[in-house]
This record gives C-alpha cells, structure tokens and sequence, in this order.
C-alpha cells in the first residue's frame, strides 16, 4: 500500500531526526562558549573554536580540535557542531574538514558527511536538512557566507502540505528558488502520482507558498500544461486550473425541449498534444433530461514575432462540428488587424457562422484615468437554430462602428471617485434573409452613457450609479449578435460592515434599482428596494449566523416579477464535530431554520429546516446535506424536500479531494474542492476545504458585439 | 683580578649538579670564619666545572657545599640565557631558584616571569606567576620547560597564540603541551591539549 509506504517514510523520518538529535550525543557536550571543560580558539574576523581536545601539526600545516567542537561565526550567522574540526593551509589559505556535522544557520538544523569551509563559503555533503517549516536532504549544500545564500544540488524538501525536488536550488532568505522542479503533494510517495513540474520553482518556506513558472501537472504519465507563473499554496488551491471543468448551461434562448450542449457538462481540458495544440474532451447533457453528447475539441494558439496572434478551435461541440478561428495583426502600435471565423453552436445555443474582419484603434487617456477604443468591421454573419441545423434564422452582412471610453477621478477623499463609461455603436444592415428576419435594409445605432460615483470610508461604503442607454434597436439578428435593447436605470447602495465586538460582526444595507423612464422594453418604476442585513457571532467552536432582508419594491412598483418579501433566516455551524464515524471530521456540522414571506401574496413561501452533518473515516468522509420545506403543512398542503445534496471527500497521501452536488429548489450546482494537507489518519479539521468549485454556472454563449444594451436579467 | 676559589663538594653532593664550582671575584670578598660564608661585594663570575653553566652576579655570597646566593644575575648554561634580580642555587638538592626581573631566552624560546625553579637534576624549569612568553607567544600561570628536549607545558589559564590562532584555555585552566619542532632550520612548536604520556610523566612531580 503505497500510502502505508508514505507514512512508513514518514515515521522513519521522524526516527531519523530523533536519532540525530540523540545520536549528536557524542558531541552533545560541545558548547558554544568556553567554560571549565571548554577551551576557545579564535580567528579575529572570521569565527571562534569552542573545544575540548586541540593538537596541532606544523610540519603538515594543520591542527585538530576534537572531543566535541563548536565552530561558531564572529557574526553568529552559522555554527557547526561536530565530532572533530580539522584546519588545514594553517599557513596559506586556510579552511575547515569536519566529518558528520551539524551546521546550524539561519534557523535551519543542517547534518551531512562532511563540511569543508573557507572563509567564504561551507559546502556540506549529504546534507540532511531540518527547518521551521520543512525538512529534507540535498547531495550538496553551499553556504556563502558574506550573502547568508544556499546553493544546494538534487534537493527534496518535505513539508506538510507538499515535497519539492530540485536539481538545483538556492535559498536567500525565506525564499528557495528550486530549477528543475517537482512539486508534490503526495509526500512519501515513490514514484509521486501527482506532480506539478515546472522550470523554476520559488518556494517561500514560512508562508509555504510555491510559485512555478511553466508549470506542467504530470498525473502518472499525463502531462497538462498549467499557466504561466502558478502559484501554489497549502492553504488555498484557487489559482490553480483544474483540467476538469463541470458546467451547468441552461438553455438560451428558453426553450422546454432537450437542447444540445444544455445541462450538466464534465471536461478534461488542456491535453497537450504538440506544442501550443491541446486537446478538450468531454460531454454534455450528463442530467437525464438533457441528450448526452460528446465533446471533443482542439485548440491551438500561436504567437508570431510583431504582435501577431492567432488562434485556433476545432472539433466536435455538444455533437456538432465547431470552428473558431481567429488571426490578430497588429496594424500599427495603436491599431489592430482582426480577422475571425466561425461556425458552430456553444452550448445550448443557437448556431451561429460568420466571418469578420475588423480594425481595432486603442489609446489610453491618462489625464482622465481612462482609456478609448474605436472599431470598424464588416462581417457576414447567419444564425441557425442550431448547429445541426442548415435553414438560417437570419442571415445577412453587417457593418458597423462603435467608441468606447472610460474616464475617471482619482480619489478625491471625502468626495469619492466618479467614472464615466461611455460607447457609441452604429450597425448597418444592408440585407437580410431568413426564417424570421426583413429583408431591407436596417441600421442600428446606439449610445450609452453610464455615470457612476463611489465612496468607501471605513466600514461605510456608498454608491450612486445611472445607466443610461439609447437606441432604435433595430437589429434583426437580435440580443445574440448585436442587439440592442434601451434602458434608463438609477441604482444606489448604502452598506456599513465590520466587526462590533464580543465576537459579532455583521453588515447592514440598503440598496435601490429605479427605472426612471419607461423604455418599450421595461416599465418605469423601482426594480429593487431593499434593506438586508447579516449578524454574525463567533463563539468558538460555533458560529452563528442570522440573517435578514426586507424587499419592498413590489409594494411601490406593481409589476410582474418585481418582489416584495420578507425573509429570516438563522444558521449554526461548527467544525470538527459531532464524532459518528471513526475520525474526527473536517467537514462542518450545520443546521438552520428559514422563512420567507411574500408582502403581495400574503403567504409564506418557504419554512425551512437544514441539516449537513459530517461523517469522517480513515480515507473517506461523507457530508449528507437535506433541507425540507413545511410551510406549503400551513395551507392544507404536504412538507418537500427543498434540498439535498452530498460532499464526498477522499483522503489520499496526496491530500483530499472533495466532490459535491446540492440540488436547491430544483437547481442543480457542483463543487470540487482540495486540501493539500489532509493524509489519512489524520483528524479534526478545523477549516473547510480550500479550493472553491471550479464549476462555472454557465458556459461562455455565442458572443455578442452589442455591449451598450444587453438587458440586465435583474429584477 | 681575585684569586679563583674551588667550591668542590665531597661526599653525597660529588654527584650532584654544581659539585664543582669556580667562583672568581670580582673585587674584594669577606669570610665569616664562624658561619663558613663568603660574600663577594662586588660580585663575581661562577663557573660549573661539569657543565659549563656560567653565572655572573654584581653580589654574591655562598657557603661551601650549600648554598649560593646571588644578585643582578647573568646566567649562561644548556637551558638558556637568564637574568634575574635575585638568585638562590641550593648546592645540597641541585635547585636553582630565580626571580625579579627573571627572564630566559633560549632557542625558541623567550620567557619572562615571576619566579623560576630549575632542577638541575631532572632538567626541568618551571616558571610560574605572571609567565609571558613573546616567541612562541603565550601567557600562562604556569610554565614547565625540559631543558633537555625543548618541550613546554602550560598550566592553569592560558593563551597561546600560534600562527593564526589564539588558543584560550578552559575556564579554571587546564594544560597545553608544546613540543618544539625544528623544521629546515625553523622553530616551531606543535600544540596539543592531551599531553603525551611520557611528557606528562616528565612533568607530573612539578604539577
């Protein structure tokens, strides 16, 4: 069992320390300071000898110090303890032997075979390293002495979370830049199964914090390459890119029929297969109600020398065929060159083929803490119903422009910051065809002009925005390309959080949404008007959460889907409890009540009761979660299961994975989850997984050149 | 020139060191006939007939196979060169004593100190209170010297500052021996904390 192995390991290192400790018993009687037993020696300028037995020898230019010996620097930056210290070139230039020292420096505990030592530099042999924060073993190990710099060779450093092995490394400070590195955290495991390998590796001991750059996550023989610059850390795992990506895509536009590419989706994503060209396999529709189907794409992306970039994805989506490419040229320093093709459907959505080409200028405007960006382009562009599907919906060329630009403030104190967002977009339609699209000739203009204000003093924040957009939407491709839709919204937010004390915190707010005036689209009236706010008390081990909101805008506003409620809830959490499996649990026990009652219908809409209780053994933890709904027993009706789900994690030497599915009120969400420092046979957590879901609710739609007038989904 | 006189010893001291001393004065000199002393005022030379140790005092005054005293002395002999302010020789046990002003200075070795007591027969110095030495350079509470082989031990605190080192001895002192080598001409001296046997047994009736 290799996890057995590991901890065999890790038992026998322990050993060894220990035995180090004890076996430094022979010259555990060497001290750093003369004393009865103890006679000194000194080299002005360069380190004092504490010792017990000294002989020296002329004629070969050496002496001996011996039965327990201290070497120590003039300026305490290291000390050696060994056995016996020979010094040789007594004459010339001189240095130090020491056979099975112990060098302490700069907090590290360092045994080897043999240290020789200059004025300049110790070089330790099969040095067995003991830190702080980590320990290990490296063949070779270079102290220069003036800088305090490690240079050690085939390194392997252990620490609670993870390993590093190194061909190379130099440690300055609290910072160990490993070259050649490989980062696991399957500690004790030969061959690890799990590694992160990359370039060069900068490991910050006491934070244990890694940064690689040209990372490369190697599964067994799998090799998926990992951004640039990586950083990895034991207490948080969130700026690592999983090669799994789950998605749950729901259909657009609405439909009641299975939709390719809709429901739950799972990836590998980043395969490599040649340089720059990976690989993306998966499927769709993984939910029963949706058609399972397969995805497996290519994509590549090349930069040339001068700017130019171009991209490249191919494949099957959803089941259907897919292209995307795109070849970026720079024109100018301030002008870009883009040419894209594309034919396909993204997930649960409609199918959309096009060609564009389009210039690109972009200028910063530094004076006014902004920047501007003007674009022509010509493109022909047919939407179908989906991918499978050869009839087009609309189908035509277009041509438009568009100028974008933001402006700011800078911070003027007790005044707050104001920003300006601005853009006009102008898009002509010269002919179109199709199932449901005119054919003359259109064009579609719009302007949106977007002033915010901003203030942040201390645990008060406030905000005052208005979104003011203009436009004939006159786009006969619709919200999926490039259309439009008018607005004129008003929103403020008043909050103040932090700590009051006694172990509470909380937050209190208040936010609006108003439309102030009626566009053909949306009613004038408030769309939010509502007050929440969250008390926390922290009483160690438990934490206690109440939390409240008031919405009112369906009292002033009488308009569909425009709420007014209020809603209580009150939750306890505690960690490392209650003991029903065999170990200790990491995850949380959790129970709360909640209510929310509807101010236009009068009733209570929800009453409900949840409870995650978690049960650990060795290698596998279990956390049950079920919410039940009582309040429909009020009017006559039957208690629901409102919600349910499961966490499971499992312990490796490699640390634990946690997978989980939560189904509340009907919708379905995902979560993977990573704790680097879990092992089996540990126990009693105290902090949650680290590592938020890598589940992105919704994947990316068909794209959409109309940013002015995209209608918010809220109210 | 005073008449030269013939201290020579008979019976248990024939053997001894300093059996056959001429003492030649230097001016006058007075002869207690009751107590047998004779004191040279203005001092004189001393010469061992055996082994040519010279001693030559601005005051002395002996007494036939006993004692010699003498001040302002110069001594010449095996072991060196000294000088000392005052100086005892007991005729009977072969003990030389020194001190005031006391230094010796030999090849590859250059010592000053408080007191010296040399025995004659063993060959042995010991040099104790305040004992400085510039070549080796050291300092010591104590200092033994074979005469014969050379050889030093310091006892009790020390320092002995041997090329680039600077030895300082335990807390309470402890022992240094230093054994003289001669290299291409060149004196030197190994240092060592554990004694060799035989110089610790040379050595232990005077620690």
């Amino acid at each position: 069992m290799a996890c057995a192995a590991g901890h065999d390991r890790v038992v026998r290192w322990r050993y060894l320390v220990v035995a180090l400790l004890l076996g430094s018993g022979s010259v555990a009687f060497a001290q750093c300071a003369r004393g009865p037993k103890t006679a000194e020696v000194t080299l002005p300028g360069l380190f004092a000898v504490y010792y017990q037995q000294f002989r020296s020898d002329a004629a070969q230019d050496t002496a001996e110090f011996y039965g327990g010996v201290c070497v120590a620097a003039v300026g305490g930056e290291w000390t050696i303890i060994a056995e016996r210290v020979r010094v040789a070139n007594l004459s010339t230039d001189i240095y130090l032997e020491a056979p099975a020292p112990t060098l302490y420096l700069e907090g590290w505990r360092i045994a080897g075979d043999e240290l020789v030592a200059d004025a300049r530099h110790l070089q330790l042999t099969a040095a067995v390293l003991t830190g702080p924060d980590v320990s290990g073993r490296a063949a070779e190990l270079e102290v220069d002495v003036a800088s305090g710099a490690f240079t050690l060779t085939d390194l392997s450093l252990t620490g609670t979370a993870f390993e590093v092995v190194g061909a190379l490394a130099t440690l300055q400070g609290d910072v160990l830049r490993v070259e050649g590195a490989e980062v696991t955290t399957c500690i004790g495991v030969e061959p690890a199964p799990l590694a992160i390998e990359g370039n060069v590796a900068l490991v910050a001991l006491s934070s244990r914090e890694v940064k690689l750059g040209g990372g490369v996550l190697r599964i067994g023989n799998l090799r998926v390459p990992l951004r640039e610059d990586l950083t990895l850390s034991d207490k948080t795992l969130s700026e690592l890119q999983f090669p799994v990506k789950v998605a749950v895509v729901e259909a657009s536009p609405v439909t009641s029929t299975p939709t390719p590419g809709a429901g739950l989706s799972v990836r590998v994503v980043g395969i490599p297969l040649a340089d720059d060209l990976t690989l993306e396999v998966g499927a769709t529709g993984l939910d029963p109600e949706e058609p399972l189907l397969p995805v497996a794409l290519v994509r590549a992306v090349a930069e040339e020398g001068a700017g130019v970039r171009s991209s490249a994805t191919f494949g099957l989506e959803a089941g259907a065929p897919y292209l995307d490419f795109g070849l970026s040229v720079p024109v100018a320093p301030w002008l870009n060159a883009d040419l894209t093709a594309r034919s396909g459907a993204a997930p649960a959505r409609r199918a959309r083929h096009e060609g564009r080409l389009a210039l690109k200028a972009s200028a910063p405007l530094p004076f006014v803490n902004g920047s501007v960006v003007g674009e022509v382009f010509a493109a022909a562009t047919a939407i179908t119903a989906n991918a499978a599907s050869a009839q087009p919906v609309v189908a035509g060329p277009r041509l438009g422009a568009s100028i974008a630009a933001t402006a700011a403030t800078p911070d003027l104190g007790s005044l707050g910051t104001l920003a300006l967002t601005s853009r006009f977009q102008v898009t002509h339609y010269p002919s179109t065809w199709g199932a449901t699209a005119p054919a003359g000739a259109v064009t579609q203009w719009g302007v949106r002009l977007a002033p915010s204000w901003r203030l942040a003093s201390g645990p008060v924040s406030l905000s005052l925005g208005y979104d003011a957009r203009f436009t004939n939407a006159a786009s006969p491709f619709g919200s999926a390309v490039d259309g439009l839709t008018p607005l004129q919204r008003a929103t403020g937010n008043v909050s103040v959080a932090g700590a009051i004390g006694g172990g509470f915190s909380g937050r209190l707010g208040v936010s609006a949404t108003y439309d102030a005036f009626a566009t053909p689209a949306l009613p004038a009236g408030f769309k939010r008007l509502r007050a929440d706010g969250t008390l926390a008390l922290d009483v160690d081990p438990w934490t206690v959460t109440l939390t409240a909101a008031f919405e009112a805008a369906g009292l002033v506003t009488a308009l569909p889907d425009v709420p007014a409620f209020v809603s209580l809830d009150v939750a306890a959490q505690r960690y490392g409890w209650p003991l029903i499996g065999t170990h200790v649990p990491y995850g949380s026990f959790e129970f709360g009540v909640g209510a929310e009652y509807d101010l236009l219908a009068v009733s209570l809409t929800e009453l409900e009761a949840r409870l995650g209780v978690p049960v650990a053994f060795d290698t596998l933890e279990l956390r049950p979660f079920v919410a039940v709904d009582v309040a429909r027993l009020l009017v006559g009706g039957a208690p629901y299961l409102s919600g349910y789900g499961l966490d499971l994690t499992f312990v490796t030497c490699c640390g634990s994975l946690t997978v989980g599915a939560i189904n509340d009120r009907g919708n379905w969400g995902a979560s993977v989850a990573v704790n680097l420092e879990r092992r089996p046979g540990g126990s009693g957590g105290v902090s949650a997984a680290t590592q938020p879901a890598p589940v992105v609710g919704e994947l990316a739609g068909e794209g959409n050149d109309a940013e002015p007038g995209i209608m918010p989904n809220t109210p | 020139m005073g008449a030269v006189f013939m201290l020579c010893m008979s019976g248990a001291l024939a053997n001894s060191p300093f059996a056959a001393l001429t003492v030649v004065p230097t001016g006058g000199q007075v002869f207690d006939i009751i107590s047998g002393i004779t004191t040279l005022p203005q001092g004189g030379t001393v010469t061992d007939q055996d082994t040519g140790v010279a001693l030559v005092a601005g005051h002395i005054e002996y007494r036939a196979q006993d004692y010699l005293e003498a001040s302002r002395v110069s001594l010449d002999g095996s072991f060196g060169h000294v000088t000392a302010d005052v100086m005892r020789i007991d005729l009977k046990v072969g003990l030389l004593t020194a001190s005031g002003g006391l230094r010796l200075v030999r090849e590859g070795l250059s010592v000053s100190a408080d007191s010296l007591n040399f025995d004659a027969n063993a060959q042995v110095a010991t040099f104790a209170g305040g004992v400085q030495s510039s070549d080796p350079s050291f300092v010591a509470d104590r200092v033994l010297l074979d005469v014969a082989s050379g050889d030093v031990l310091l006892e009790g605190e020390y320092v002995f500052e041997g090329g680039v080192f600077a030895l300082r001895s335990p807390e309470g002192g402890g022992l240094l021996a230093l054994k003289l080598v001669v290299s291409d001409g060149v004196t030197s001296y190994d240092a060592a904390t554990e004694v060799a046997p035989e110089v610790l047994a040379r050595f232990a009736p005077y620690l």
